[in-house]
């Protein structure tokens, strides 16, 4: 992630940007491209899909170049544009499918190589036990803890990508957490017992 | 933080930026004052655990995207940027010349429609890419371009005014009187992507052959292939996009999708990967037309008007342009025909090969040893090399 120094430069370029320095936008797409595409890629699969919605936000941007305004946090503006886009793609494909709001269709938790590497080494019952309970969340808050654990988005960034208000946002991460902490303390670690058990047998027959 | 560390629930640490940073191996300044609060108060250590692994579980793929993807794009945009751009400043001039384009349209519809007439049988009897080491561009003004390199990027830039071979502008040396079609051929064991002058992209397989304009001027865009190819076609309502192989006429507007037909190979397979087309397998006038569905493949057998419709996973049919053979209960013998195309290699097999089934993925840019071995491994096989030959056998 970028630290606030480096988001200040890129608040600068993007001030060039706006005085008509379109090669400005050209360092701006460079740096965070792949921030983008894999924010992108936890709201779809399709990676050309990704790929188009960042084609069309950035041929958005250069459009609307005269109508872009200061921003505070150039990757929230980046990434919070992409999610619109992406949003937008979907009801154009599936435009005969009930829509709920833009960007629940399709959020997915992909398991990153190292967090699976992390659990073989410590704690690797507890670890899966922790994906069984975080797979049981909605893709709401998914979405949630994702932009607040990865992006580092306060409540009220938060609450604007998702398009609820502060405070929804606030209780909806509030009450996800508390829910994972039940879970895990009451299923998870009466499953674990059942688990080693099973295993200590199957040890024991071979 | 210090003295709250003590008291820290769940909620406190991933409340905390500091700490959801630093758990994504991200602030490294931060990793000594952890491990001093652990040694503190050692009653912590659980919940400490459990929120670093809450935050790693919603960390990103950390997918990078090759720099020179990223440039594709990057130059896709501002294609797309300064071409409608151009239209809005030229809207009166368009208007002004319209009759005058409209004339060259018609007339180069009607030299189109008289080329694809006569050349018809002569491009798909005219198959011969074994006989190529690098690959060939043909242009229009009769100007040959040989391509050295293993892959290459051509880009038919400024509505096809403009011809970017590998980052290099071609200068083309005469100017078109009458105009012929481009052509791209493909040896076996090279690769090679066209942007036409459309914006659509086509990504051409070993031993392949496209026939294609510099610029769609017709009431549809038409190209002819032999051998495999991936086409991602540029959305344009007005003016259909239309694939003409041996055997099949396939129609989309805006889509993605896989073409393979090989004139030696049994039949000839497309695979949707999104959008629709329309299907004319064996080119027949009043046929039927079959609309394809995402993940779906058809099957045309060569010299055949029958067709199969199975579902398949796309990715098994695409992998190929990632540099990569993805594969799930193919054949042997249909993967080592593959691999044998893709690095211009002679193989010959056995007929027990026709039925081993075997799933996995191959990195294409590991050399052609390397990718038998993992062949073997993954098959139970053996291979030898005697007369310039690969023999592969099982087990």
């Amino acid at each position: 992630m970028l630290n606030n120094e480096q988001i200040e430069l890129y608040n600068g370029i993007w001030q060039r940007f706006m005085d008509g320095d379109e090669e400005a936008l050209s360092s701006i797409y460079f740096e965070f491209y792949d921030v983008l595409f894999n924010f992108g890629m936890k709201y779809s699969s399709d990676r050309f899909l990704v790929e188009d919605c960042i084609q069309n936000l950035f041929v958005d941007l250069l459009r609307n170049r005269h109508k872009q305004k200061p921003v505070t946090n150039i990757k929230f503006y980046l990434l919070k544009s992409l999610r619109n886009q992406m949003a937008s793609e979907r009801r154009k494909t599936k435009k005969l499918l009930p829509v709920g709001e833009p960007g629940e269709a399709e959020f997915r938790i992909s398991y990153s190589a190292e967090s699976s590497l992390i659990a073989i080494e410590t704690d690797e019952l507890r670890s899966m036990f922790l994906k069984m309970v975080t797979e049981k969340l909605t893709i709401r808050q998914k979405e949630a803890l994702y932009l607040k654990f990865n992006c580092g988005f306060d409540y009220v960034q938060i609450a604007v990508m998702m398009q609820i208000s502060v405070e929804s946002a606030r209780t909806m991460i509030y009450r996800t957490l508390k829910s994972i902490k039940e879970t895990f303390g009451l299923e998870c670690y009466s499953d674990l017992i059942l688990f080693s058990l099973f295993r200590s047998f199957f040890q024991k027959a071979n | 933080m210090g003295e709250e560390f003590q008291k820290y629930t769940l909620e406190d640490f991933l409340d905390d930026a500091n700490f959801c940073s630093w758990a994504r191996y991200e602030r490294s300044e931060m990793d000594g004052f952890y491990s001093k609060q652990l040694v503190k108060y050692p009653e912590q250590k659980e919940v400490f655990e459990l929120a670093g692994e809450l935050v790693r579980l919603f960390d990103d793929e950390k997918l990078i995207t090759h720099p020179d993807r990223k440039l594709q794009i990057w130059r896709k945009i501002n294609r797309v940027y300064h071409q409608d751009n151009k239209i809005t400043k030229n809207y009166k001039l368009i208007f002004r010349y319209a009759a005058a384009i409209v004339l060259l349209f018609s007339f180069a519809s009607l030299t189109w429609y008289f080329v694809s007439l006569t050349d018809e049988d002569d491009f798909f009897s005219s198959y011969r890419p074994q006989e190529l080491t690098e690959m060939r561009l043909l242009l229009d003004n009769g100007d040959t371009i040989n391509i050295q390199e293993e892959q290459a990027e051509i880009i038919y830039d400024h509505g096809g005014k403009q011809l970017i071979i590998n980052d290099e502008l071609v200068q083309k040396k005469k100017n078109t009187t009458n105009p012929v079609l481009n052509e791209l051929t493909v040896p076996f064991g090279k690769q090679s992507k066209v942007v036409l002058s459309d914006l659509t992209e086509v990504w051409l397989n070993a031993g392949s052959r496209l026939i294609y304009p510099a610029s769609f001027e017709g009431k549809n865009r038409k190209v002819k292939l032999q051998g495999e190819a991936y086409f991602k076609v540029y959305k344009d309502k007005s003016k259909p996009f239309i694939v003409e192989t041996n055997n099949s006429s396939i129609e989309v507007l805006g889509t993605s999708f896989n073409v393979r037909a090989y004139p030696g190979e049994m039949a000839e397979e497309t695979v949707l990967a999104e959008g629709s087309i329309r299907f004319n397998p064996g080119k027949t006038i009043f046929g039927k037309k079959l609309i394809m569905e995402p993940g779906q493949l058809v099957t045309v057998p060569n010299g055949d008007h029958s067709y199969t419709v199975s579902k398949v996973d796309v990715r098994d049919y695409t992998s190929w342009i990632d540099g990569v053979f993805v594969f799930h209960e193919e054949s042997l013998a249909s993967l080592l025909k593959r691999v044998s195309q893709f690095y211009n290699i002679e193989i010959v097999w056995m007929n027990d090969a026709e039925n081993r089934k075997i799933s996995g993925k191959l990195d294409l840019k590991d050399n052609y040893l390397q990718v038998l071995n993992a062949l073997s491994l993954i098959s139970n096989g053996v291979y030898s090399k005697e007369n310039g030959k690969i023999y592969f056998r099982l087990k």
